[in-house]
């Protein structure tokens, strides 16, 4: 009896199984939340990009920034303030008008604490005004926002739909209202979300694909079998394990770019021992990241800098280079001032394959160039961070993804004011340098000040680049109109799938 | 016999209640909370979000409401999935998983039995031989391992099944059979120990000196009392299943509750941590329950002992 009982619920089960999307890809972990203004995965990016427009977009190709739901917009001399002019005839993937209340109305959500949004400091102190006589919306910033028309193409800043932004917490409205060329269909949590194509988008003609599908695979081997299967056609990343054999055999489609992103370390400069700058230093000169790179990487290559080098116009000076007689040299300074004694070391990361082998290759050149032994300590990702957070560390791991291309995304991070800071780094000409550049709405001025400031945070050892990060995405050859580039940018839109043989 | 299975039902219900409270206060004494994002929340946005989940009311107010809303049978809102009650993630999830213990524990027993019935026979030596070095063998492979190989034989070589995902009967089969063989191995073994001893004897016998036809000989005398250790093992077996499907559900992609169960106290999702625990709770509770029942039904003297 009990058995048919199984039968029947295995026959229903495999009755209700859904017909297929016309793209399939791996998205990663779940995205947990369908609200762009909570969410903040590359997992959710992904998806936002296909749901929600931005006031702006960005081309995947060069990264510059385009019209998406505004046709115009300008700040301005000190970028203080921005306004947008909206196009004609938006509506919602429901039919209905969305309308400069919809901006203003969002952007307010982002900016109340009540929402829980992490990037709820991009609207603090902001005024909106809307005027719908001439379909402009004008936002009131109290500090420089030199790139808030790029930042506007990130999800955070989409508008979002009246019945999201009223939705009680622990609810998702349905159907959810979307404004980009895709609305959704279907989510089924920890296994996939489908969208359809969104006939009341603004660009709903250039839209070339019926229905995709983003599906959660946790496993990165599991999507590389699926990928290598042609179960699905992308996957944003690939285990190190398989780097050597995807190099080697699929070269033509595997070809890892580097991302807006860094690991680096951070030194706890709020207290003994790494309050010394001369320990920091000792530490940062030990290390050879070019060794780093080739046996932990797992194909990503060393970072000189800790802004990544793919800004155009921004140059940089390197971090502390390897060279065991300064590192020595360093190091004895310090231990006299510390009266001949540095006393345990250690170093905090949160565990993952990548990171621990990057820990083991640092315990083993500090011990080789400075004879100490630092002891590593592996934590889960949510013990790691109340200890980075609360400067309970000496030497932590960190890695961060800029949010938009520029410095600043990275540079600001070690602000006294920043909640992000971790160090304890606290310096006057640091903070002054990046609110002077911030008030530079002109680029090469910016970027001069930006260096200076980033010079100074290198030469002062706070934080030491270790290795950039890289693109792993694999995309099928059958894929058309999939750009790779530094920002995890896809025009959804712009996707078409050949079969094959090659036809459309 | 009622009053019996009243009093089971009655304990059941309160080793929940010791197992949610016990889980409450492990899963709130680690360090972190559910919302120590990379990207730090600014004071006030913190502020706000445990008001908004009164986290920020004293621990046993805290318990006290989850106890009430276990009562109910609502978990709240889950701290992760910020737009998704606790309760509608475990009844998405809890289909997926029984159907994938369920159809793996009914795989195991159709191949389990026959070779440890095969296993114990004397007259086919190659073949018992066979059985009871394949048993063993399973026995000692974890199932992810039996997962890799699966995949590159199935998917990859034959190019017979999808190497991961959900939807289809097709993609369960792979998942069924990796939870399946070890389990198979263990029922294997039992029936095989199990068989040996009814067979010498003497009620087989003296069975077999009547000159009872060998089906009937291996329906009533053999199969029947073979088969009690099988099911005082469903119980633990059962417990092995829906530990096993955690590495399963990763490697072949299935939303199940496995995974949950691991996510949501890794991320501090406090509600849906404690939903998880108190659904896999009550499944084991009721597969014991359900396996000491049936064991009463078939062999007489369990009921006699108890």
């Amino acid at each position: 009896m009990a058995n048919l009982r199984w039968l029947t619920l295995l026959l229903l089960f495999a009755a209700c199984s859904p017909s297929r999307a016309e793209l399939v890809i791996a998205n990663g972990p779940d995205v947990e939340v369908l609200d762009p203004q909570l969410a903040n995965t590359t997992a959710a990016a992904r998806v936002f990009q296909a749901l929600f427009e931005g006031l702006t977009r960005l081309d995947p190709v060069t990264l510059e920034v385009l019209p998406g739901l505004a046709d115009d917009w300008q700040s301005n001399e000190s970028a203080t303030n921005w306004r947008f002019h909206l196009r004609e005839g938006l509506q919602w993937s429901d039919g209905t008008p969305l309308t400069l209340d919809d901006v203003r109305e969002s952007w307010q959500r982002l900016a109340d604490p009540a929402t829980g949004a992490s990037y709820a400091d991009w609207m603090r102190d902001t005024r909106i005004e809307t005027y719908h006589d001439n379909g402009w919306v004008v936002v009131y910033f109290t500090r420089p926002m030199p790139l808030f028309d790029r930042m506007c193409a990130y999800h955070a800043l989409t508008p979002i739909p009246k019945a999201l932004r009223e939705a009680a917490p622990g609810s998702l409205p349905d159907p959810l209202p979307s404004s980009g060329p895709y609305r959704l269909l279907e989510r089924r949590i920890r296994d996939r979300i489908r969208v359809e194509r969104n006939p009341f988008s603004w660009r709903a003609d250039s839209v070339g694909l019926e229905t995709i599908d983003f599906r959660t695979i946790d496993s990165q081997f599991t999507a590389l079998n699926l990928f290598l299967t042609d179960e699905v056609l992308y996957t944003p990343n690939v285990p190190s394990l398989a780097v050597p054999e995807l190099l080697a055999e699929h070269a033509d489609i595997y070809t890892p770019a580097p991302q807006f992103a860094t690991y680096f370390l951070r030194f706890n400069a709020s207290k003994p021992p790494f309050n010394n700058q001369d320990l920091r230093l000792a530490l940062s000169h030990a290390i050879d990241r070019e060794a780093l790179a080739k046996q932990a990487g797992g194909g990503r290559p060393a970072a000189a800098t800790l802004v990544p080098g793919l800004v155009e116009g921004y140059e940089q000076v390197a971090a502390p280079s390897f060279d065991a007689e300064q590192a020595r040299a360093y190091f004895q300074k310090a231990k006299d001032a510390m009266g001949g004694s540095i006393g345990r070391l250690e170093y905090i990361y949160p565990s993952s394959e990548l990171n621990r082998a990057v820990a083991e290759v640092l315990q083993q050149q500090w011990r080789e160039v400075l004879g100490v032994d630092v002891a590593l300590v592996n934590l889960e990702n949510q013990s790691f961070r109340p200890l980075q957070r609360g400067l309970e560390y000496q030497v932590s791991h960190s890695s961060w993804i800029g949010d938009y291309l520029d410095p600043l995304t990275f540079l600001e991070l070690f602000h006294t004011q920043s909640s992000n800071n971790r160090t304890g780094y606290s310096d006057t000409s640091y903070d002054s340098l990046l609110d002077e550049a911030t008030a530079r709405p002109i680029a090469s001025e910016r970027f001069e000040l930006l260096a200076q400031a980033e010079t100074m945070l290198l030469q002062q050892a706070v934080v030491l680049p270790l290795l950039l990060d890289i693109s792993q995405e694999l995309a099928s050859p059958r894929l058309q109109g999939f750009h790779r580039n530094a920002a995890g940018v896809i025009d959804w839109a712009a996707l078409r799938i050949t079969s094959e043989d090659g036809s459309e | 016999m009622s009053k019996r299975f009243a009093k089971r039902l009655l304990s059941l219900l309160i080793s929940i209640l010791l197992v949610h409270a016990v889980a409450f206060m492990m899963v709130r004494s680690t360090r972190g909370g559910p919302f120590d994002e990379e990207r730090s929340l600014s004071p006030q946005v913190r502020v706000a979000l445990e008001q908004r989940y009164g986290l920020d009311d004293p621990l046993a107010v805290q318990y006290l409401r989850a106890v009430g809303g276990l009562l109910r049978g609502d978990f709240g809102p889950s701290l992760r999935y910020r737009d998704t009650q606790v309760s509608e993630l475990l009844a998405d999830a809890l289909p997926i998983s029984l159907a994938l213990g369920g159809g793996a524990l009914l795989l195991a027993l159709l191949i389990g039995i026959p070779a440890g019935l095969l296993s114990a026979s004397k007259r086919h030596p190659l073949g018992a031989g066979i059985a009871a070095t394949c048993s063993t063998l399973l026995l000692a492979i974890p199932n992810f391992v039996i997962a890799g190989v699966v995949v590159a034989l199935f998917s990859f070589r034959l190019g017979w099944l999808p190497p991961a995902g959900f939807g289809q009967l097709r993609h369960l089969l792979l998942p069924w059979l990796c939870l399946a063989l070890p389990l198979a191995a263990q029922i294997a073994l039992l029936v095989r120990a199990r068989t040996t001893e009814t067979l010498q004897g003497a009620a087989v016998r003296s069975a077999v000196a009547q000159g009872l036809a060998p089906a009937v000989l291996l329906k009533r005398y053999v199969l029947r009392p073979s088969l009690t250790p099988v099911l005082a093992f469903l119980g633990p077996a059962t417990a092995a299943l829906l530990t096993g499907s955690l590495v399963i559900e990763q490697v072949f992609a299935l939303p199940g509750l496995g995974t949950f169960f691991v996510q949501a106290a890794l991320a501090r999702d406090y509600t849906l941590a404690l939903g998880v625990t108190v659904v896999y709770t009550a499944l084991l509770g009721s597969c014991t329950l359900i396996a000491d029942l049936l064991m009463a039904k078939l062999d007489p003297r369990v009921e006699a002992l108890s």
